[in-house]
């Protein structure tokens, strides 16, 4: 069961060519706007505007396209004959949202992250930075999930789900902000390794479960 | 094999956006039924069959499916939408549903051919009206309902695809299973269905 819905969603996106083309679109002038706001900046600013940024031209990537595919099967009417079958919503929540995160947002935040350090020069390694992308893609992937399927069910538009995801994010940062302090985690790259893995464990079973609720509830 | 199963319906009310849709409905359809809804457009056929199926709760009023069985009964829903997968083709929509149903292929291949489904390999977007209609039908029939619900199933068929839809209704009363039809045109059912009924706007 599992192996026929990740290869439905799996050949749904690779076969949507204006996905793929418009994610790399929106790539390219995305990549462009950050590196000409970076030109001429001092390193500090460059860093945090650099980042701001990529991490707002990510989230709203994310948002655009998540909402085609997590809205496909409300809109082909498939998701009712997927109620019906009696087979597990919590997979099919979960087959989709990996397929969202290795398809849409984690080429993007590692291309970003990527970015950054190569124009930045940054102290952290490539294969820090890589795996701080990995981690942090998936939870921005969870969350985008959640907030586009709230968003449908009280009936809001596309352009309403970018700022209601933003709200949503901000407790988990609060959470990993407050952790880090109080750890000094700022010099301690393991410890915030640790913290991202443990969110992304509890995520990866809590947000399939909350999300195929949500779908229960949403036929109404 | 179908699992026998008696639906009954009692006292049922649906609102939708604080209109009242259907009210005090009540049927009661065991093995070998084939009940044919009609009404014109905004009496809530859709939304009647949408809540017996379970996908919209009731205001008010119960949807019971009782079995002997211990086994939990399976209703198939076939509604206005194709339940299509536009980006993938037709025969990758099938062994999708086939998979999900865990039904035989050789139904599968039997459904293709009686649906004359001679476009497997063109994706969904590229399909007319008519021929996602066939591939959706063809999808439907897959599966192993005690409940079969049809939303007009026969919008944008031509008539000898009428004549297979109906046809294979037959086969699944014949069978035992309760069939529910919502329809403008109930004399394409005539021959199969026993229970008529008309829902006022």
């Amino acid at each position: 069961m599992m192996f026929n819905f990740l290869n439905r969603e799996v050949r749904a996106v690779i076969s949507d060519s204006s996905l793929i083309s418009s994610v790399l679109i929106y790539f390219i002038i995305a990549i462009s706007v950050v590196n000409f706001v970076l030109s001429g900046m001092t390193s500090t600013i460059a860093v945090i505007a650099g980042s701001v940024f990529s991490w707002i031209i990510l989230l709203l990537i994310s948002v655009n396209f998540g909402y085609q595919i997590y809205f496909r099967d409300f809109l082909d009417g498939s998701i009712d004959k997927i109620l019906l079958s009696g087979c597990s919503l919590n997979i099919f929540m979960l087959i989709k949202l990996f397929v969202h995160w290795v398809f849409i947002v984690l080429p993007i935040g590692v291309l970003s992250a990527l970015n950054i350090k190569i124009l930045l020069n940054s102290p952290l390694s490539y294969s820090m930075i890589l795996s701080l992308a990995v981690f942090s893609t998936f939870i921005i992937a969870c969350f985008i999930s959640f907030s586009t399927l709230i968003a449908f069910r009280a009936k809001l538009g596309n352009m309403l789900l970018g700022i209601i995801s933003i709200p949503l994010l901000m407790p988990l940062l609060i959470f990993i902000s407050a952790v880090s302090i109080s750890q000094q985690i700022p010099y301690n790259i393991e410890a915030i390794f640790r913290i991202l893995g443990g969110s992304c464990l509890v995520l990866v079973v809590v947000i399939p479960f909350i999300n195929s609720l949500i779908i229960k509830e949403v036929g109404e | 094999m179908i699992l026998p199963i008696n639906l009954n319906v009692s006292d049922l009310l649906v609102k939708r956006g604080g209109i009242t849709l259907i009210q005090s409905f009540s049927v009661n359809l065991v093995p070998h039924d084939c009940c044919i809804l009609t009404g014109p457009n905004g009496s809530g056929k859709t939304t009647l069959l949408r809540t017996i199926a379970g996908l919209l709760k009731p205001s008010w009023g119960k949807v019971d499916l009782n079995t002997d069985s211990e086994s939990k009964p399976m209703i198939a829903y076939q509604g206005h939408q194709d339940a299509l997968t536009e980006q993938m083709t037709v025969i990758e929509n099938l062994i999708f549903y086939q998979k999900l149903y865990k039904s035989d292929s050789e139904q599968m291949h039997s459904l293709i051919q009686k649906f004359s489904i001679d476009y497997l390999n063109q994706p969904v977007s590229h399909l007319s009206a008519g021929q996602k209609k066939r591939a959706s039908l063809c999808c439907h029939f897959l599966a192993k309902a005690s409940l079969w619900i049809f939303d007009e199933p026969a919008t944008n068929l031509d008539q000898s695809s009428i004549s297979v839809l109906t046809q294979e209704i037959k086969k699944l009363k014949d069978r035992g299973a309760i069939v529910l039809i919502a329809t403008h045109s109930p004399q394409l059912y005539s021959f199969i269905s026993n229970l008529n009924v008309s829902l006022e706007p």
